[in-house]
């Protein structure tokens, strides 16, 4: 059996979360996901027992428990891995996200259930019990799909749902036509499919702006310590959330918050100030720092105006980001330039977009001189709200700048992947022409489209090649 | 001389009558097979043709079975092709022009000199049961003869009515006595649901009234198998068919005399083939400039040509015109005008998928009644059900094939769980794992299971083990050994590609996408190994990932088929079921899970909920 994943705790903030993996590859996953002193989970977790440890997802790391049961002795028959997470939606979105990533996929609603029915594992009281479940998990996934469907986004997916189905049709009519269709002028088959493989990308690029419309704008503030992100934080908040001191190294773990700012959600991240330490408390700070700033929309680089070697220049390109999301927004913010002669706002770099830097798979940090350049001052206020306003048109222009509608879900996202690799391998088919394999890779490739649509190829496809082609003798 | 008493009665001597009679007396049942005239037998009513898409899966699926249409079409054939050639081997089809008289004498030779099996010229009027249970026929004559297990497999001569224009009789197809002594009544009183369907052919017309010299010639190919694994020679003098096109004046006089077409001004009410339209469908409905005609010969011995794509009902005088506009036709003759046939047929959901009608116990249905068309369709459905009765009578487990099996079981669950609206054509596009059920895989995957219930012979399972040891051979030779390295820079740098390293083994040659079959073979490391053998060896390779996966999916799948649904499941108790799925349930009553999976409008979690009610009913 495939390797299934999903969040098992409600939907929500909660002090804890639950993401459960079942399938024969969900050790490995496991393995490959929870870390035990830097070490691999896959040998060190033991059936039945919890473990503490990491827990890796894209560009992010909690801290938590794992545990996993081998098969048969599980409650679905397979072998089961948990991870018991910090709560909220992002941390675990994440964590099914890598899941994912290493070759799980989203379960559908009582699927867990399912199995352990198929196994013969649940009892009479359990198997009673789920009913009302199921039918609760996929009314909602109903009523979300619907919602979605009658939107632009529904449309969106229709049409390129619709165009592999296009192509489909071409190509079986002309497996199973193939006198006939000889007198029939079709599309280019590579050229269509290698059109809609696009179309799924540029989808699939738009799931950032799609996320931060739902969940916010992630900023994450680094720097050299004293550089005055703290106080950055505190100005733009508006309030003294951080502990702002003259000792180098006050802040050594993450401070989070978030304003709404021109209706937009902007969460601040502060963070350990960047340098070399033997401090292994400040040091653990200084890499929480860095792999925050790997999942953030935007990146404030803090510098001290009044200081002449203020430059600093982190590693910021290690750790690929997932290829579903582009790349970051650097910003470039001097502050204290109360001290050095106000001149506030910005000074340099001009106009970007987040279209622009996504080309770039390092998030531009080779042309970090071309960073806008914001000046400000944290005491007073000054240069503060110009600040807010670039990190908002940064999201506007993610947001213009998507073709189409926005993309909020995982599950959307992993259908979308999907069919996207679908679609690679079928424009692969098409160089050596067997047409067999192309099928199954654009039938993979609907499919996955017809798990959030609803519709699945199948005796539609027929009936479109009837329609669309005169066929038969 | 026909008795009084016999296993199995096969009505009909069609297609699917022929493979169920013959497979039943090869399992040992006394057989009689009612047939209305003996020159009906295994007639070609349609196009002179065997095999072509799909169905050439489905011929060589047959002759895999130890059934006889491979055979006898390889005896009979007038020229063959392979179909989808450089399109991916999952789609390389076989098509067989046939000689349709010989292969009808063929066949009725074969049904008289089979053993246990009594051919009679008649027609059966009544299927009598006794306590749920077929047990005998009345005939038309008035004779009573008893059975313990009765196929049905009246084609398309059950009630038929044959309409060119605004005559109308009510005949067989090609003239053929239809059966209209009641049989209808006593199928419907059985609780069956009876239908309409129909279909058409094209006119025949005289070989010396045509000039060819305006048409395109069609070869066939002289180097390929044939139909039946049996079957060594090649067949290197073929006949060729001609293409040519309708036009402007073609499409002019259908569109002017659209009214007189039956199929239009309502005359007709059978539903019929969308992948068979006649030739007024096409140019009503399709806005196409031209519209291929294919002629073709209907047998070494006969001026009869076979008019392709232009099957219709108008009538006469329109086809004479018709017909004439064509180019090469222009002094055409026709011999037989283009007729519509309808006919009554069954609803196949009705039946299990050993095609055992589900409230008749020792009933079977096989071909053209259970709503589906082509020969070959019929006679794999024959050949199941002339299986299945045998193993009835003897009380032996029934033998089904499944759709990651074999086209006949895609056919077959097609059938009896989704059902059709209209005559069911074949289509590679209707079997979802069609790399797994390959033309040149059938002998393997299906010998063997004809072999352990008895119907093919042990020459044919020695046949089927030598090429499994041949391909087994290549496959663990191709792995290990190495192509000349000159040879292989040749070919790749022929092929546009880089020079390969060095040491490059079969397989990972094979693997290349750009690389083919004859690409390999033509280097000469495999010359031992004959080209059936190698081809499929080389497929295996090729397609080693994708194969995985369907493999993989296969077995998912089957996991739902082993779930048996009792059949006496009340849907409207079953809880959480959705409405739709309520009621399709109750009224399809599928066997399994899987198959319940594969009606629309039962969701996943329909399944689910299934599975938790099946498990709550065990306790």
């Amino acid at each position: 059996m495939d390797t299934i994943v999903a969040i098992s705790t409600p939907h929500g903030r909660g002090g804890i979360g639950v993401v459960r993996l079942s399938g024969n590859k969900a050790l490995a996953i496991a393995g490959a996901v929870f870390f035990i002193s830097g070490k691999s989970g896959a040998k060190r977790l033991i059936h039945g027992k919890m473990a503490f440890g990491e827990i890796r997802a894209d560009g992010f790391s909690d801290f938590g428990y794992a545990v996993v049961f081998k098969a048969p002795r599980s409650f679905t028959g397979e072998d089961i891995a948990e991870f018991h997470c910090h709560g909220g939606t992002r941390i675990l979105e994440g964590v099914v996200a890598a899941c994912i990533g290493f070759g799980a996929r989203l379960a559908e609603p009582g699927e867990f259930t399912k199995r352990a029915l198929l196994n013969g594992k649940t009892d009479l009281a359990g198997a009673e019990g789920v009913i009302d479940m199921i039918n609760a998990e996929s009314a909602a996934a109903v009523r979300a799909a619907s919602d979605m469907l009658n939107g632009k986004l529904g449309a969106d997916i229709r049409a390129l749902q619709d165009g592999i189905g296009a192509l489909m049709e071409n190509t079986e009519a002309v497996l199973d036509f193939p006198e006939e269709t000889e007198d029939e002028v079709l599309p280019d088959g590579k050229r269509t499919c290698a059109e809609l493989a696009a179309t799924a990308q540029n989808m699939l690029s738009t799931a950032r702006a799609g996320r931060m419309a739902k969940y916010g704008v992630d900023v994450v503030i680094l720097g050299k310590p004293n550089a005055g992100k703290s106080s950055l934080l505190n100005a733009v908040l508006k309030k003294e959330r951080a502990i702002v001191s003259a000792t180098a190294g006050t802040t050594r773990d993450l401070v989070t918050d978030y304003i709404e700012y021109d209706g937009v959600k902007i969460n601040f991240t502060d963070s350990a100030g960047l340098r070399k330490t033997d401090d292994e408390i400040e040091k653990s700070g200084v890499e929480r720092a860095i792999k925050a700033s790997l999942n953030a929309d935007v990146v404030l680089l803090v510098e001290d105006d009044t200081d002449a070697d203020g430059g600093y220049s982190p590693d910021l390109s290690f750790g690929a980001k997932t290829e579903v999301e582009p790349a970051r927004i650097f910003l470039t913010v001097k502050t204290k330039c109360d001290l050095t002669g106000g001149n506030y706002g910005v000074k340099a770099g001009g106009a970007f977009s987040f279209a622009q830097l996504s080309a770039k798979s390092d998030g531009g940090v080779k042309e970090s001189g071309t960073f806008p350049v914001v000046r400000l001052s944290s005491r007073f206020g000054d240069g503060v709200d110009v600040l807010l306003k670039l990190i908002v048109s940064a999201y506007k222009n993610a947001e213009t700048g998507a073709m189409s509608a926005l993309i909020t879900s995982p599950r959307h996202i992993s259908c979308l992947t999907a069919c996207s690799e679908a679609l690679a391998q079928a424009y692969d088919g098409y160089v050596s022409g067997l047409a067999d394999c192309i099928l199954i890779d654009l039938r993979r490739a609907y499919d996955a489209l017809g798990q959030i649509t609803g519709t699945t190829a199948g005796e539609n496809l027929i009936d479109s090649i009837f329609s669309r082609f005169c066929v038969g003798k | 001389m026909m008795k009084k008493n016999y296993d199995v009665i096969v009505i009909g001597a069609g297609h699917a009558g022929i493979e169920a009679a013959l497979a039943a007396a090869r399992l040992k049942a006394t057989v009689l097979v009612f047939v209305t005239e003996l020159k009906a037998v295994g007639f070609m009513a349609c196009n002179p043709a065997v095999g072509g898409t799909a169905k050439g899966h489905i011929v060589r699926e047959i002759d895999a079975l130890g059934g006889e249409m491979g055979v006898s079409a390889d005896a009979a054939l007038l020229q063959i092709k392979m179909l989808n050639r450089g399109k991916g081997p999952a789609v390389h089809c076989l098509r067989g022009q046939e000689d349709k008289y010989l292969y009808s004498r063929i066949m009725l030779e074969k049904l008289r000199n089979t053993e246990n099996l009594t051919l009679a010229e008649g027609e059966v009027s009544r299927i009598i049961t006794e306590g749920g249970r077929v047990s005998r026929v009345v005939t038309a004559a008035g004779d009573i003869v008893r059975a313990r297990a009765i196929v049905v497999a009246t084609g398309v001569y059950l009630n038929s009515r044959i309409i060119i224009g605004d005559e109308s009789r009510n005949e067989g197809p090609s003239g053929f006595k239809r059966s209209a002594s009641g049989l209808t009544e006593s199928l419907r009183g059985l609780g069956l649901e009876i239908r309409r369907f129909k279909t058409g052919t094209p006119a025949r017309i005289a070989k010396d009234s045509i000039d060819f010299s305006k048409m395109q010639i069609q070869e066939g190919e002289c180097d390929i198998h044939c139909f039946s694994h049996l079957t060594d020679e090649k067949l290197t003098v073929q006949q060729p068919c001609y293409l040519t096109y309708t036009n402007a004046d073609t499409h002019r006089i259908i569109k002017e005399n659209i009214s007189r077409s039956p199929l239009y001004n309502g005359e007709i009410k059978g539903i019929g083939p969308r992948y068979c339209p006649s030739i007024e469908d096409k140019v009503m409905r399709f806005d196409k400039e031209r519209h291929q005609i294919f002629i073709e010969p209907e047998g070494r011995d006969t001026d009869e040509m076979y008019v392709q794509g232009m099957s219709s009902s108008l009538p006469r005088d329109v086809q004479e015109r018709m017909y004439a506009t064509v180019a090469g036709l222009e002094n055409v003759r026709i011999l037989r005008y283009a007729y519509a046939i309808e006919y009554d047929c069954i609803d196949a959901r009705a039946l299990y998928h050993t095609y055992q009608v589900k409230h008749t116990e020792g009933l079977y249905t096989a071909g053209q009644i259970n709503g589906s068309s082509g020969y070959e369709e019929a006679a794999a459905q024959g050949l199941i059900a002339g299986i299945n009765a045998a193993l009835y009578v003897k009380n032996e487990p029934p033998f089904t094939l499944s759709r990651s099996e074999a086209y006949i079981g895609v056919l077959t669950d097609d059938l009896v769980t989704k059902g059709t609206n209209e005559p069911y054509r074949m289509m590679t596009a209707r079997a979802e794992h069609r790399i797994l059920l390959r033309e040149d895989t059938a002998d393997l995957r299906l010998t063997p299971r004809a072999y352990a219930v008895g119907l093919a012979s042990e020459s044919r399972f020695a046949r089927m083990q030598a090429r499994k040891a041949e391909i087994e051979n290549t496959l663990a030779r191709a792995l290990k050994e190495k192509p000349p390295h000159a040879a292989v820079t040749d070919l790749l740098c022929r092929l546009g590609g880089e020079a390969p390293k060095k040491g490059m083994t079969y397989a990972e040659l094979i693997k290349r996408p750009e690389v083919s079959v004859e690409d390999v073979r033509a280097l000469h490391g495999f010359d031992d190994i004959s080209e059936q053998a190698f081809f499929t060896a080389v497929t295996e390779i090729k397609y080693e990932g994708y194969l995985k996966k369907e493999e993989a999916d296969v077995k998912e799948r089957a996991r739902l088929e082993e779930r048996l649904l009792p059949t006496d499941i009340d849907y409207s108790t079953v809880s959480g079921l959705r409405t739709e799925a309520r009621q399709k349930l109750a009224a399809l009553r599928p066997q399994n899970i899987g198959q319940a999976s594969r009606i629309s409008g039962v969701s996943p979690a329909d399944i689910t909920v299934l599975l938790v009610y099946l498990r709550t009913r065990k306790s």
